[in-house]
């Protein structure tokens, strides 16, 4: 039986040879093709006729590689960046690389003024292991042509399905995830050697802090750089009561963590880098949104998120280096929520926004769709356990201090 | 009759432009259209078309953009700048001044 796949293949192998054709070009020939093949089957032609026309009337592979010579020149230099410019949108790579900087620069300022440096979030083994686990995940679900198709095609404004980046940013996660467990297992594995939890803890943090920056990137940005202005979020969309009472509840608990170690008044809730952190977030995967719409907002508040988690691992970190200065410590800790509190803000707020504009803008009733709130429950709930924890460590600390 | 090589390369680009002045539109369309017109006579191949298309994108004349189709096809939208518009104007105005020369030639209205 005639296979016009393999036929078509075979006649774009032939141009791919030719070097000069870049992947962009031949995506656009083979779209005519398969339109031409389909009308003239329509029409009542076999399929072999059918491709036979239509390979006729595309004409001779060298004589479309000569046109294209003449185009941009025979030198090596011309054809490398003609094949480039095909391969990337210039200025969906530009906005992207101003974002990401953009990004970095906040996020290592919010570092830099809670009184952090560089080589403390530098650790080649944590590098390695969430690079090799996500790598290794994702070769496992995908192939790498799957993966190198989706992220060139993202770069090129191509219509792409976001399942790819979905899939990476969740393996970038669970990788994270894992050297933070596996951190853990040699902290009480060594629970007997001080000197040997340290290094340990570091590795956990570190790897979770990976983890979120590869899915901040890989994950959450090319998810960004997809999305239709017509596309409606399925996630979650937070119902303003329920939204606002976590987010009291955690504003409290930090308020009750301060208020213990002596501090009131609301200045003990501003917090210039957990902000700056919170917005490096958003810039992060800002950058890759092409045109922005009302459906990047959902992004947007995930960058938000991502963040903030990335905020608070900074700041333990940062405590953990200063372990010897326990009046450090204890503020310290009560300053490490501040950038998950602002995010979890922001997020609930560019959510709760983006989801009425958006149905104001379908014409649906927003309080008649069903919210998907489990999983962040799940997350707010953990948050708060964390924070009561920490609340409870800070205070027996400060009394330990006191007395 | 049909056009010459030449004659079809050296119309493809004022065609384009023309076409894409009305409405955004995509390679295989493109072709189509210029054989609808032409009734048939003139038969652009992709061999000739991408590379103008290419040259015109690159030139800043023509924007493209990727959508999918209704059939779930990855296709390649092309329409006009505005510096596509005021080239256009140029080459039919080139366009004109050729064709009343040679009207003119065979004894009609001078240019």
């Amino acid at each position: 039986m005639f296979d016009i796949d393999q036929q078509l293949r075979q006649l774009l192998q032939a141009l791919s040879d030719k070097k000069l054709i870049s992947r962009d070009c031949l995506d656009e020939i083979e779209g005519h093709l398969r339109d031409e093949i389909d009308d003239l089957i329509a029409n009542g032609s076999t399929p072999a006729e059918s491709f036979a026309k239509a390979s006729q009337s595309f004409g001779r592979p060298q004589d479309l590689v000569g046109e294209y010579h003449k185009l941009f020149g025979r030198s090596r230099l011309s054809q490398f960046l003609n094949v480039f410019s095909h391969y990337f949108d210039r200025r969906a790579v530009v906005k992207a690389l101003v974002g990401l900087g953009l990004g970095s620069a906040l996020m290592l300022a919010g570092l830099m003024l809670e009184g952090g440096h560089l080589s403390s979030i530098i650790d080649i083994a944590a590098f390695c292991l969430v690079a090799g686990a996500t790598t290794g995940m994702s070769l496992l679900n995908l192939s790498w042509r799957q993966i190198v198709d989706a992220y060139s095609d993202a770069l090129n404004g191509k219509p792409t399905e976001a399942a790819v980046f979905k899939r990476i940013g969740r393996n970038a996660l669970s990788a994270g995830l894992v050297g933070a467990f596996s951190g853990i297992v040699q902290i009480v594995r060594n629970l007997s050697q001080p000197d040997q939890i340290g290094p340990a803890l570091a590795l956990a943090l570190m790897c979770l802090l990976y983890g979120f920056l590869a899915y901040l990137i890989f994950g959450l940005g090319f998810e960004t750089a997809v999305v239709t202005p017509n596309q409606r979020h399925t996630g979650f969309v937070p119902q303003k009561r329920s939204a606002f009472i976590v987010l009291a509840l955690a504003a409290a608990l930090y308020g009750s963590l301060r208020l213990g170690l002596g501090s009131t008044g609301i200045a003990q809730f501003l917090n210039l880098p957990a902000a700056i952190t919170v917005v490096s977030g958003v810039l992060f995967v800002g950058g890759f949104a092409r045109r922005f719409s009302l459906a990047h907002l959902p992004y947007l508040a995930n960058g938000a998120l991502s963040a903030g988690v990335i905020g608070v691992i900074f700041n333990v970190i940062h405590v953990m280096e200063n372990l010897d200065k326990p009046q450090f410590v204890y503020i310290g800790l009560s300053v490490a929520l501040l950038p998950g509190l602002y995010a979890a803000l922001v997020a609930v707020t560019l959510r709760s926004i983006g989801h009425r504009l958006q149905c104001k803008a379908i014409g649906v009733n927003s309080d008649t769709m069903t919210p998907v709130l489990m999983p962040y429950y799940a997350a707010a709930a953990g948050a708060l356990v964390l924070s009561t924890a920490l609340v409870i460590y800070a205070l027996s600390l400060s009394n330990t201090l006191s007395a | 009759m049909s056009l010459s090589k030449d004659l079809v390369a050296a119309t493809a680009e004022p065609l384009v432009l023309s076409i894409l002045a009305r409405s955004e539109s995509y390679g295989y369309a493109l072709i189509k259209e210029v054989h609808a017109l032409s009734g048939g006579r003139v038969a652009w191949t992709e061999g000739m078309l991408y590379p103008v298309l290419h040259r015109l994108e690159k030139q800043g004349f023509i924007t493209a953009t990727w959508k999918t189709s209704d059939v779930g096809r990855k296709r390649k939208y092309y329409a006009l700048h505005k510096k596509g518009r005021a080239r256009l104007a140029d080459q039919l105005e080139e366009w004109d001044t050729a064709h009343a020369t040679l009207l003119a030639s065979r004894g009609g209205a001078h240019v």
